[in-house]
């Protein structure tokens, strides 16, 4: 068995104690999510949400108290939407499990934060834009929306990241917030559409399931969450890359530039004869720019990990070639599936088991180091997972051993 | 067969390198110093990245920095607004449409009538809301609302998600009927009023963006509506 240098004197569970304690070097955030009372961006983010909050909270209400029951019907489908996408994009990220305090963070600025000085700044900036295309243009709102809502949403993940505890580390995490960022925008945002139609209509249910259909089934799957995840890719690149200051800026920066192009061609009046069709067209260079996204965050993160696995995880935790086995869906599910095969459904979540907390072993040790508490607890679990699997293995061969005899 | 010979490599590259030096350049021809190409200095690389160097501390110029750009969007962007749009209709005082008509708009309209335009129109936040003069009534409001709606959900210029039309008593007592349509960004609201002797059409056009925001000032201009048929010549 190798073991590895560890990154920081300090022991882990994992390693033989040494005679003489090193002095402690803390390399770790101070806390497991974005709450963090002595970061004073914590308490900026703080003071802009309430401030979010009693902007937006006056036009949250109007509908519900003109109409409760189309009130409460747009917020449980608006609701339902959000959690069914947060939980999907959860479910969806390739290698981490982030932390669900810091998710609602990040649901908390988009929703309430972003929409709250939105309400502020959107007409403001629409005016402005008016005043110099002229108020008949149909470019305004293809001008002035991307100038207002792109960076606000932005801003966001910059403040996270700003707070260690948020773990912005990568340019995944960045692409991973900015997309619950952007879809915490779009779900409150989209209620308060759907809600002043609802009043227009005299609180009729049936305008409220097609608002529902049409600005989340049709145009929000390429919306808010998925222009700040792109803009997010850039953040989480600037925090994180070693490169010169001038090629860190250049990407954040070009990161923003992008999502609000792509949500200038979003909102413009290009082919808007047809809602349902032109949505679908114009979503397709923001999924294909999404794609393009996560395909190289996707092998930035898995180099990293790569990385961490062969120089700082001790190999009976996580061995390089454990890391192969772990570095894409199908090849941990063809794992699982083999498993299964051997040592029954059991073997199966056993096997599913170490996967995850060898992942989440992997994470903390790039995120908070390998000697760090939350390193030592996946180490934990891994060892557990690896004690159940072996017990498992040991049952199937003594069983098999028996089989002859018999 | 090739004997093998263990020198035979260094002796070659002893041979090449005397040849080198017999064609190699002399101080004549040499370049200057400042003919040199000039070597482009790599990027450079920070020790340590930035998520890494903010561990434990305040972030002080972070948070600072956070505060700024909100501040921009809640206090500069609207005082730059407020700065180029016209002069504000005075609030409370009534605005004169046409001869027979005159609405009450809420604080943060301005007049902004287009040449050869017939109707009044005022703005906000990018939004415009036009007002018709008053005109003698061709069929029930209720029944122009719905040819509004057929007409909305029939536009081949656009996709509108058309509500159904509702009705309401303005300040003065005269009916009116209203439908409001949206498409992917913007949206549309229209307005039909009507007493027995005159009728008028309001049509507001706003960014989907700011349509929360100004809804209610338009409606108040709406319900404000009251015709004055005693000025008629």
């Amino acid at each position: 068995m190798i073991r590895r240098a560890r990154d920081s004197p300090r022991p882990s569970r994992s390693a033989a104690p040494p005679l003489a304690p090193p002095p402690i070097m803390r390399r770790s955030p101070r806390t497991r999510s974005f709450i963090d009372v002595q970061s004073m961006v914590f308490w900026v983010f703080m003071v802009l949400a309430l401030y979010g909050l009693i902007q937006v909270t006056p036009f949250l209400l109007r509908g519900m108290q003109v109409f409760p029951a189309a009130g409460m019907l747009a917020a449980i489908l608006w609701v339902l939407y959000g959690i069914t996408f947060a939980v999907l994009v959860y479910r969806l990220e390739l290698f981490e499990r982030r932390s669900p305090i810091t998710i609602l963070g990040a649901l908390l600025w988009g929703a309430v934060v972003c929409a709250g000085i939105g309400v502020v700044a959107a007409p403001a900036m629409h005016g402005i834009v008016a005043s110099w295309l002229g108020e008949d243009s149909l470019w305004i709102a293809a001008v002035s929306a991307p100038l207002v809502e792109e960076p606000l949403k932005m801003l966001g993940v910059v403040a996270l990241a700003l707070i260690p505890g948020a773990r912005i580390r990568s340019a995944a995490d960045g692409l991973f917030y900015g997309a619950i960022i952007g879809l915490g925008f779009m779900v409150v945002e989209n209620f308060l559409y759907t809600m002043q139609a609802a009043i227009a209509s005299g609180g009729n249910f049936a305008t409220v399931f097609q608002l529902v259909i049409l600005r989340g089934a049709v145009s929000g799957l390429w919306s808010h969450a998925t222009l700040t995840a792109i803009a997010g890719v850039g953040v989480g690149y600037f925090f994180n890359s070693t490169r010169g200051r001038r090629v860190r800026w250049g990407v954040m920066l070009g990161g923003l530039g992008v999502a609000m192009l792509l949500h200038a061609f979003f909102d413009s009046p290009v082919l808007d004869t047809n809602v349902y069709a032109a949505t679908i067209a114009k979503g397709i260079p923001v999924f294909v720019m999404l794609l393009a996204a996560l395909r190289v965050v996707h092998t930035r993160e898995r180099e990293i990990l790569a990385h961490i696995a062969r120089d700082t995880v001790p190999d009976h935790l996580v061995s390089p070639l454990d890391f192969a086995l772990l570095s894409n869906r199908s090849i941990r599910r063809s794992v699982r599936t083999s498993a299964r095969r051997s040592l029954g459904i059991p073997g199966g979540f056993a096997m599913r088991q170490l996967q995850l907390s060898q992942l989440t072993l992997l994470s903390a040790a790039h995120e908070d180091g390998m000697a760090s508490e939350r390193a030592d607890d996946a180490t934990d679990l891994v060892l557990a997972s690896q004690a159940a699997l072996t017990q498992l293995r040991a049952h199937a061969a003594a069983e098999s051993a028996e089989m002859p005899a018999r | 067969m090739a004997r093998f010979n263990p020198g035979g490599r260094r002796e070659k590259l002893r041979a090449d390198a005397v040849a080198g030096a017999d064609t190699g350049p002399t101080g004549e021809d040499s370049p200057r110093t400042v003919e040199l190409p000039l070597v482009e200095r790599r990027a450079r690389r920070t020790a340590v990245p930035f998520s890494v160097a903010l561990l434990n501390k305040q972030s002080v110029g972070g948070a600072s920095a956070i505060l700024l750009v909100a501040l921009f969007f809640i206090l500069v962007v609207p005082a730059v607004g407020d700065a180029m749009k016209g002069a504000d209709l005075t609030v409370g005082v009534p605005l004169a449409v046409g001869e027979q008509l005159q609405v009450t708009p809420p604080p943060g309209w301005v007049h902004n009538d287009k040449e050869g335009d017939a109707s009044t129109v005022v703005t906000k936040s990018g939004a415009q809301l036009s007002i018709s003069p008053a005109t003698a009534p061709t069929e029930a409001v209720v029944t122009q609302i719905q040819t509004i709606a057929d007409d909305l959900a029939d536009d081949p210029d656009n996709s509108w998600v058309v509500t159904p039309p509702t009705t309401f008593t303005t300040t003065a007592g005269d009916s009116g009927a209203t439908v409001t349509a949206q498409s992917k960004d913007s949206a549309t609201q229209v307005w039909v009023i009507s007493n027995a002797d005159l009728q008028t059409t309001l049509v507001l056009r706003a960014p989907l963006a700011v349509w929360d925001v100004i809804a209610d000032g338009a409606d108040t201009i709406a319900a404000s509506v009251k015709f004055t048929p005693e000025e008629l010549p």
